[in-house]
């Protein structure tokens, strides 16, 4: 039940981030975050040992993409984590308003 | 890797506000795990532009051209254990180098040896330079004069009139003595108003002194002042005036106006 209406959460949240740019600006943090802090760099270290591995003319995307993905999800650092998360929570509490405020008026 | 979007054109919308209002406890857990969720994707969104560029790049060949597929053999593997550096060398204290000064002798530390080196040569911004230079002049020339007395038989009194600042002139084969002299003479174009100022007035004493100073004296006392001193020009070492007015002419000092014709 809970994990139902989260993801129905998700999704409204989603359109409407998407909708008013703040999902675009979001995304945007979140690549800059994770340049700066290097995460970038060492999920394209894994990608290239698995490139190495398996051999160049071997391998596709979705290879590299599914043998990397656990790995880099994990090194994420905290703090970009936190911070992302910080964003979206405020931008939903944002949302939140906004909409009780409709929901008053109307 | 799709972006689950769909879903939500099937299923009712939601009264975010009805929710808030009904069940507070629970819907703050949901919301948490909600912007979690959120989270994620943005971060799978990430990764999944990653590895495409990824494949992009491997597919058009760059990751060879750029040599990143070759091995690096292991004596030039990067390493990233503690307490060594990226080549493997184990960090230690050995950079801290002593070092001897040249003027006192005394043993310093590497890092402790530029400002130790101002005080010592009264050279520094805070160093009383002038203070300290007749000193370190007068015991200098007290030594010398010992040593000219002990070699040649002169007059022992002559140490004691030595301590004079115009008897800095009569060693004039002394290099040590007559490059700080040099130096010295530098600084004094800057703001400083002891005695010795008054002495020896811009062009007059300098020229002189030049004159009885000899063949070893720098170019840069007879160019008649500061105007390299301030600038920190490295003076060449020719002694003919004809050079010597030729590159005074081409210094063009608005601060030492005063000194720029030479006779």
């Amino acid at each position: 039940m809970e994990t139902k209406e989260a993801a129905e959460i998700r999704h409204l949240m989603n359109d409407v981030l998407t909708k008013n740019g703040e999902g675009a600006r979001l995304k945007d943090m979140l690549t800059r975050l994770l340049v700066e802090s290097g995460w970038k760099d060492e999920v394209n270290l894994m990608c290239r040992k698995v490139i190495q591995e398996r051999g160049v003319d071997n391998i596709t995307t979705d290879d590299i993409v599914n043998a990397v993905t656990p790995n880099a999800r994990a090194s994420v650092p905290a703090e970009v984590k936190k911070a992302l998360l910080e964003k979206i929570r405020a931008a939903l509490i944002k949302e939140l308003e906004d909409r009780e405020k409709e929901n008053g008026t109307q | 890797m799709e972006v689950e979007d769909e879903d939500s054109t099937d299923q009712p919308q939601i009264q975010l506000g009805e929710l808030y209002s009904s069940k507070p406890a629970i819907h703050i857990e949901t919301l948490k795990i909600a912007c979690a969720q959120l989270m994620d994707m943005y971060i799978d969104e990430e990764f999944f532009n990653l590895g495409r560029e990824m494949g992009r790049s491997l597919r058009w060949g760059e990751l060879e051209a750029l040599g990143i597929l070759n091995e690096i053999p292991d004596e030039y593997q990067m390493v990233d254990t503690p307490g060594a550096d990226i080549f493997g060398n184990v960090l230690s204290k050995k950079y801290n180098f002593e070092c001897e000064c040249p003027k006192c002798h005394r043993t310093l530390a590497a890092s402790r040896f530029a400002p130790h080196l101002e005080k010592c040569m009264g050279m520094g911004r805070n160093s009383s330079r002038i203070a300290s230079r007749r000193l370190a002049a007068s015991s200098n020339n007290s030594n010398n004069n010992n040593n000219n007395s002990n070699n040649s038989s002169s007059d022992s009194k002559n140490a004691v009139h030595s301590t004079t600042v115009g008897s800095q002139n009569q060693n004039p084969l002394n290099g040590e003595l007559g490059s700080e002299d040099d130096h010295f003479e530098e600084d004094d174009d800057d703001e400083d108003w002891s005695l010795d100022r008054k002495k020896k007035t811009k062009k007059g004493n300098e020229k002189a002194a030049v004159k009885r100073k000899g063949p070893l004296s720098r170019v840069r006392n007879t160019d008649g002042v500061g105007s390299k001193g301030k600038r920190g020009a490295s003076p060449s070492v020719t002694d003919s005036p004809a050079s010597l007015s030729a590159m005074e002419n081409t210094i063009h000092d608005e601060d030492d106006a005063t000194h720029m014709s030479l006779p």
